[in-house]
């Protein structure tokens, strides 16, 4: 007793060990809550009301996949440009060749077995920005062709993932790129240095291809190789911008909701709030899931991408393509054997009841938007088997 | 470490330091302290938690009496007193039990004697008025899910006080307290699912109180003069006063929602505690034998929130004897001689009434209190103190707790402000 601080340690440490023998609280004391007291749950799923399908602004650029070919209903074109500084030196060399490296990353809807097809290598002329050109620029941009050595396809193998196809490029583009580079006096030239990939005429229904852009870590890559003073050597292009454009070679066929990347095919889906909404309190929503249906016949994925769309909260009635983008869903197949996708949808479902004037519904995008066409034909509000579908759990008192 | 190392204010300091900052604030409890403001707190003083709660008529030097502020008109020193409580609820609703604890801070008090010839004396304090605590958990299935309803309330009012005393007349004394009634409880629900997916509803309820009253004080210690009896015995009379307080009130319902936690109604009003009047007797035997008896009294029939009496409230009453044994008469006697033996029963008719039926409560009570430190001008006691009762019954969709309450509390006296005599 001698020590004050003493004393005041094993007091405290006792009123600690103490409160430390509470136990785990249970149900007891539950009766003398007033009636009406507790929360109750409930759970219901109903069909969407509304749904369409639209076609927003396809903005390709920067996307993990640039992507060239055609097929019955989509024909791609390539734009690649070189942002590398080109080495004044290079003005007095002789350059011997200069190849094009592209990894491929994606496939979709090759034939089997695949049939052979070229991708001409053109030159562009126009300078363009990835962040705004759109398939509407196209017969802005002016694009001619070259005495390149097309890509040349002969094999299913050749679009296996991380393979690598090549072309050689027109040294005579080359030497005009090298010459408008060292022309520092010429101030009214832009230097850019750009060209296309479009799949040779003649070449149809030969499927799509994607190479990995830039940015990643197997960008296209332009090899010179050059001779100076009898001993070769080479520079490597490799950084830059990239896109292309996916052109439709005709309406969507309308009789699904219809998501589809590169063409910025997309569609909107609609939920009344009402069955769940409460005219005293707000509900509060615990979990809410979106089911589509996936016509797996009438659907079309490619190869190395992921099979999966996003669903975001539409932000108007009109334009359609107007999303709040910080609210969004994935939405996937619970199992591979499913064709159901679901969503989950929480947080816009809470958005929906809270303010129904703003409920304009999801708008489902694919997840390769900018990088594949991989095409998502769900079922419509007209197919009452597999109608749109929103399973939602809430709480009300 | 010996404490004649420690300065005294330090003392002081790491005293509160001890208490203010423990982590132990938990809030699992009685499902009874959901009504009304909560459990009303009864505390008088560090000293008499072992006795009984009385308190009214303790009209002795060596400790503050937080309850009636003429008691504060006998201190020669400086005193101080700080505790912490643990309680423990075991809990039968009929069909099952369960065991919770809370442990709180209780009070701090302060009384700085002024003028010691006609008692004058100002204390400061903070106590509590009532607490709220309690966690109810149950398992349901409910929308093909099993569900899980939590209900959980912490909380409480306290009283942040001035009081001030004064002895106009030998063994007369009067007092003052200015209260300001203050605190929230958060009444907490939710209900959550398995699946940690889902999103758990949860909302808060969160009730804000403030208000000021008063508390006058009186008690006159010359009966055992008056009836005669010999000088080393006392005999006296307290009663106090406690004029009610109508307290602003505000209520938020906040509820969360997977977008974010809104604000969904505020509503401003106001509560009305009512008055309370309680009397209390002292008889001091001896030296070192001391009875006292305590009754309150408070109409919680006045008792409104928003204007709304609640059903379940009723009127209060509290009834509470102990008694004290010090066999310590002078100083450096041994430590046991020091210690001071507490003990008592009270019982009370609780301010709740649940399906027609008084909650009612009985204890008993005892204590000591354990000598820290003793000087000429400063002295430190460790008192503690242990409740046990019962309250309310399993009849009536009722529960019966079994209550267990330990306190520990560190209360001494100083000298300040005296004068340092230069020789």
């Amino acid at each position: 007793m001698k020590s004050f601080l003493k004393t005041i340690a094993i007091t405290a440490a006792i009123a600690v060990i103490l409160t430390g023998c509470s136990k785990e609280p249970s149900a007891v004391g539950i009766k003398l809550l007033p009636a009406g007291e507790k929360f109750s749950a409930h759970e219901t799923t109903y069909a969407a009301f509304a749904d369409t399908v639209f076609t927003g602004v396809a903005l390709n650029g920067g996307g993990t996949n640039i992507l060239v070919g055609n097929s019955a209903t989509v024909e791609c074109r390539a734009l690649l440009r070189f942002d590398n500084t080109i080495p004044e030196s290079l003005a007095t060399v002789q350059i011997d060749s200069a190849r094009l490296d592209l990894t491929v990353n994606y496939s979709w809807n090759i034939p089997i077995p695949a049939p052979s097809a070229t991708y001409d290598i053109e030159q562009v002329g126009t300078p363009w920005s990835s962040l705004t050109v759109t398939a509407d620029s196209l017969s802005g941009l002016s694009i001619s062709p070259t005495a390149s050595i097309p890509i040349s396809v002969t094999s299913q193998d050749s679009f296996n993932v991380g393979n690598i196809l090549s072309g050689q490029v027109d040294t005579s583009l080359m030497r005009k790129w090298i010459s408008i580079s060292a022309d520092t006096a010429d101030t009214v030239t832009p230097r850019f240095f750009s060209i296309a990939l479009v799949t040779h005429p003649g070449f149809t229904n030969v499927g799509i291809w994607g190479f990995t852009g830039f940015g990643t870590s197997t960008p296209p890559s332009l090899t010179l190789i050059y001779e100076k003073n009898g001993v070769k050597d080479s520079v490597i292009l490799n950084s830059g911008e990239g896109t292309f454009f996916a052109l439709a070679k005709g309406p969507p066929a309308a009789a699904y909701l219809d998501v589809q990347g590169g063409l910025a095919l997309r569609s909107k889906v609609r939920f009344s709030m009402k069955p769940v909404s409460d005219s005293v309190n707000k509900a509060i929503i615990n979990n809410a899931t979106m089911q589509l249906t996936l016509n797996r016949s009438a659907s079309l994925l490619g190869v190395g991408s992921v099979d999966s769309v996003v669903a975001y909260f539409s932000g108007s009635e009109t334009p359609p393509d107007s999303v709040i983008a910080s609210y969004y869903a994935y939405g996937y197949r619970q199992d591979t054997t499913s064709n159901i996708y679901v969503f989950n949808v929480t947080t816009m479902a809470q958005l929906w009841l809270n303010s129904p004037s703003n409920n304009f519904g999801v708008a489902v995008r694919s997840l390769g938007d900018n990088a594949s066409v991989d095409y998502h034909a769900f079922y419509t509000v007209k197919d009452t088997a597999h109608t749109p579908r929103i399973l939602v759990t809430y709480t009300k008192r | 470490m010996n404490v004649a190392m420690i300065p005294t204010r330090c003392r002081i300091l790491l005293l509160f330091l001890a208490v203010w900052t423990s982590p132990l604030f938990a809030g699992e409890g009685s499902i009874y302290s959901r009504y009304g403001v909560g459990d009303i707190v009864t505390f008088t003083s560090t000293r008499t938690v072992g006795m009984g709660g009385t308190g009214i008529a303790m009209i002795t030097d060596g400790y503050v009496n937080g309850t009636n502020p003429a008691a504060l008109g006998i201190l020669s020193r400086v005193q101080y007193s700080a505790d912490y409580q643990y309680q423990g609820y075991k809990m039968n609703d009929g069909t099952g039990s369960n065991f919770l604890t809370t442990g709180t801070v209780q009070s701090a008090l302060l009384a700085l004697p002024v003028y010691t010839p006609y008692g004058v004396t100002i204390g400061v304090g903070l106590l509590p008025f009532s607490q709220t605590a309690y966690d109810v958990k149950e398992n349901d299935t409910e929308a093909g899910q099993n569900i899980t309803q939590i209900f959980d309330g912490v909380g409480g009012l306290s009283s942040a006080q001035v009081s001030l005393s004064v002895s106009p007349e030998t063994d007369l004394y009067l007092g003052g307290t200015f209260h300001y009634i203050f605190g929230n409880a958060d009444y907490r629900q939710r209900l959550e699912y398995p699946d940690a997916g889902y999103f758990t509803t949860d909302e808060d309820r969160i009730v804000s109180l403030e208000g000021f009253g008063g508390t006058v004080g009186a008690a006159f210690t010359g009966f055992g003069k008056l009836f005669g009896l010999s000088k080393e015995k006392k005999l006296a009379l307290g009663a106090t006063f406690f004029t009610g307080t109508k307290m602003d009130a505000k209520e938020e319902l906040i509820e969360n929602f997977v977008t974010s936690a809104e604000t969904t109604s505020v509503a401003y009003g106001n509560a009305k505690i009512p008055m309370s009047i309680a009397l209390g007797l002292m008889f001091q035997a001896n030296e070192k034998l001391l009875f006292a008896c305590d009754a309150r009294f408070q109409s919680w029939n006045d008792y409104t929130y928003f204007g709304v009496h609640p059903s379940e409230i009723r009127n209060s009453s509290r009834y509470g004897i102990g008694l004290e044994y010090a066999p310590r008469a002078t100083l450096g006697e041994s430590f046991f001689r020091q210690v001071q033996y507490r003990a008592g029963v009270y019982t009370e008719a609780t301010y709740l009434m649940l399906d027609g039926e008084q909650i009612k409560d009985y204890f008993v009570t005892g204590g000591v209190g354990l000598p820290l430190y003793f000087g000429q001008d400063s002295e430190g006691r460790l008192n503690l103190g242990l409740e046990y009762g019962v309250r309310g019954t399993t009849s009536n969709g009722l529960e019966l707790d079994h209550i267990i309450r330990f306190t520990i509390s560190v209360s001494g006296s100083d000298t300040w402000f005296t004068p340092t005599e230069i020789n």
